[in-house]
């Protein structure tokens, strides 16, 4: 009898978590906040994407950039993301969407330390049928692709990151939304209610902090390149600008930046450098060492979209 | 995925077939004792080695003051594993022992042997009850299989060796469903509070204790609360596992909580939280303190208190902060020591009701004060904290900005949106929790508590990887 009950409870649970697979499966797919969601089932047709994490979607405003340039862009960063997560979302945009003429990809040193931003398994959870999705999720977090295959469990496993889009996507659905709350992609950076003044930002780098080049990184990082000049993309690579008082900090810093413009070297990409331009010494454009407050983002937005009519549209 | 679950529940299974596959007696203990082995061996050998090496050293001592009926070479055996203990956890003794030996390897970490602190005890009482020839001598195999048993080496009971040790001789009984079924059901509970309510819970308390964001005191002050919470899931949800997970073996293991948390004074809350600590410290320190000094027997209690917490205070750590959190304990049963006769006068004129939840209220409210130096990092922290507290305004001007946010980690609405479920989750099982505990944890199959637990733990569990068991540290 017990063991009847058992077995009951456990074909109960297997059909339970098979229905709720296929609910998550459908309500994330209704989210417009997701931008795997949202690349995936409206038309997009865009001049210039910006691609990258955190930084560039709270510092880049494409319809700010839009009135300067004249083109059209989009902004696909997603915050802590690193060319890995940046791959799979480019892959993704140009799976279903006209290819853009230009990527705009952020990279500082600290992009290529793993110590910095990471591989967000659950924005992939939906798409692991796709073989190159499923491919690069095994490489970067292979103890949850090894336990995906069990129904449910896809979701299940990084449900904090999980179950409030999933009622969010249930929202849009009853809603019909057809459009993101960012519609073109950036987020503007939140008012910080507890203001992190020059000492704290300069704690977040330890004193003589050394980078390390993470070769995983660097692999993506030729990966998405290749794939983005394969598509006829023209890829270029920019450093955001960084709050002055911690670059004294970073010990290795300039070893990096030129070893980054080797890498673009080889790859035959330009890489532009705001690094160390003037906005980087006021401590009101930014409230960490790399990312700007709305002051310093509308201030960069500007002076990158000067820069691209420069360099890119007069070429 | 915790694979430390999912591997430990591979090894229930396997272990749990291959131990009802024979009904031999001599068979069962030697595979109990192997697996025992294999389990500790996996988190270390240099686990493995010091719990064989302190085990065969107190069984042979042990012998001998059976047999000689020796005083000194009782005392020298209990100081020896005290000494020992203390090198093991604060002078990190199991680096230079391993730096030592043939198992030298290169570690940043420090090395402490799992559960010593655990069988440390269960040694003495061993040494102690053998000397007064209160216990049967067992043999070899099944005194290593008392501190071994895989299912509390991590995490408690600390078992007598008068309620464990029988049980070992007794190995032979057939597999019953009955055992089944509790054991099933107490680990689920165990896997609930543990991935639902207590790895929830953690990164919340973090988030105040590593002071990442300032906060007005009563933010802090319900971090501090959350600590408790979060510490009574994680510990008691470990017991839980240990205990269903030895029943379905036929073992019953001593109960460690019970729900401390609806106590109504701090004697009490001693009496349900982590009670087989406070029994041995009870039995060996209290009741002998309390004899002694009969003669004066208000100031033997407070003595006997203040020392039985001293060396609690120790046990869990060396530093300020573990004196603090043991001084405040002393001080609240001094005074609830000193003030009996008043406090029963006070609850005889007020509504029954009324002084109950009040008292709940303020024991719960001393308790999390206390931990609050059980969890600061250092004595700098739980100042800062304690600052925190006091400083006015108590209550936050924006609920958004000066509450939520920081206990949220940041004002996101998936952020917010994770902190009410968390929240809500751990109301909601401290309010159920005694209703339906006695009825479900039985030996009857409850269908549909099984099925809502699974299908909560697939919803809101924690799955990747999880908190550390906070007292893995002790």
């Amino acid at each position: 009898m017990m063991v009847k009950k058992f077995f009951l409870l456990i074909i109960a649970l297997v059909f339970c978590l098979i229905l709720l697979d296929k609910a998550f499966q459908f309500f994330l797919r209704q989210n417009m906040n997701t931008k795997m969601a949202y690349i995936s089932r409206e038309e997009l047709d865009y001049d210039l994407l910006i691609h990258g994490p955190c930084e560039p979607l709270w510092m880049i405003n494409p319809t700010q950039l839009d009135s300067i340039t004249g083109i059209s862009s989009y902004n696909l960063a997603l915050s802590h993301s690193d060319f890995a997560d940046n791959f799979i979302h480019l892959y993704q945009y140009l799976k279903h969407q006209k290819a853009p003429k230009y990527l705009l990809l952020y990279i500082t040193p600290e992009s290529m330390d793993l110590r910095y931003n990471k591989f967000n398994t659950y924005r992939f959870a939906d798409f692991l049928a796709d073989s190159t999705v499923a491919s690069i999720v095994e490489e970067m977090d292979p103890l949850y692709f090894k336990w995906s295959k069990l129904p449910f469990v896809r979701y299940a496993y990084y449900s904090n990151f999980i179950n409030f889009k999933f009622v969010q996507g249930v929202k849009h659905f009853f809603q019909k939304r057809k459009t993101p709350y960012h519609e073109n992609g950036y987020e503007a950076p939140a008012i910080q209610a507890w203001h992190y003044n020059l000492s704290k930002m300069v704690e977040l780098y330890p004193k003589n902090i050394e980078f390390k080049w993470n070769s995983m990184r660097e692999k993506y990082l030729i990966k998405l390149v290749k794939y983005a000049q394969k598509k006829g993309i023209k890829v270029i690579f920019y450093e955001s600008p960084v709050f002055a008082p911690t670059i004294s900090y970073q010990k290795n810093r300039g070893e990096f930046i030129e070893h980054i413009k080797n890498t673009a070297q080889s790859l035959a990409v330009d890489f532009w450098e705001f690094g160390e331009i003037p906005m980087s010494k006021n401590e009101e454009n930014f409230f960490s060492t790399l990312n700007t407050t709305l002051k310093g983002s509308r201030i960069f937005t500007d002076t990158l979209g000067k820069h691209i009519r420069q360099n890119l549209l007069c070429e | 995925m915790s694979l430390v679950y999912v591997e430990y529940l591979c090894f229930l299974v396997v272990f749990t077939g291959l131990y009802y596959l024979t009904s031999s007696k001599k068979i069962r203990a030697y595979l109990l004792l192997l697996c025992s082995f294999i389990f500790i061996a996996q988190h270390s050998f240099f686990s493995l080695i010091f719990l064989v090496a302190s085990s065969v050293f107190t069984f042979f001592i042990a012998k001998k003051i059976a047999q000689t009926k020796s005083k000194p070479l009782l005392w020298f055996a209990i100081s020896l594993h005290i000494i020992v203990l203390l090198g093991i956890k604060y002078f990190h003794w199991g680096n230079t022992l391993v730096n030592l030996s043939p198992l030298h390897f290169q570690t940043n970490t420090i090395i402490v042997a799992l559960g010593v602190s655990f069988y440390t005890l269960q040694h003495i009482s061993f040494l102690v009850e053998t000397f007064h020839k209160r216990i049967p001598f067992p043999s070899l195999g099944n005194y290593l299989s008392y501190h071994a048993f895989f299912p509390k080496i991590s995490s408690g009971p600390i078992e007598k060796p008068q309620t464990f040790l029988p049980q070992l001789a007794s190995l032979n009984q057939s597999f019953s469903s009955e055992n089944f079924v509790y054991g099933f059901q107490r680990i689920l509970w165990g896997f609930f509070k543990k991935m639902v309510l207590a790895d929830r819970l953690l990164p919340i308390v973090e988030q105040i204790f590593g002071l990442h964001t300032p906060a007005h005191g009563f933010t802090v002050w319900l971090g501090i609360c959350l600590f408790t919470l979060a510490l009574y899931f994680d510990f008691s949800a470990y017991i839980d596992i240990a205990i269903g997970s030895a029943r379905i073996l036929g073992i019953k293991l001593s109960e460690n909580f019970n729900f401390p948390l609806h106590t109504t004074s701090i004697a009490a809350f001693w009496r349900c939280w982590h009670i087989t600590l406070i029994q041995w410290l009870t039995q060996y320190l209290y009741y002998p303190i309390v004899y002694r000094f009969r003669k004066y027997p208000t100031l033997a209690v407070m003595l006997a208190i203040a020392v039985v917490f001293g060396l609690s205070g120790v046990w869990h750590g060396w530093g300020i902060t573990y004196l603090l959190w043991a001084a405040c304990h002393i001080v609240y049963l001094w005074f609830e020591t000193l003030t009996k006769k008043q406090r029963n006068t006070i609850a005889k004129k007020l509504p029954r009701l009324f002084y109950q939840n009040f008292s709940i209220f303020i024991t719960f409210n001393l308790v999390c004060f206390a931990h609050l130096f059980f969890r600061a990092n250092s004595f700098a922290t739980a100042q800062t904290l304690i600052q925190k507290v006091f400083t006015f305004p108590f209550f936050p001007q924006s609920v958004l900005v000066d509450f939520i946010a920081p206990l949220a980690g940041g004002g996101s609405q998936e952020q917010v949106f994770n902190l009410y479920i968390s929240l809500l989750g751990c109301f909601l099982f401290l309010f159920l929790e005694k209703k339906i505990y006695p009825y479900y944890l039985s030996t009857k199959f409850r269908f549909s508590i099984n099925f809502i637990l699974l299908l909560l733990i697939f919803l809101f569990g924690i799955f990747d990887a999880g908190e550390a068991f906070i007292y893995l540290q002790f």
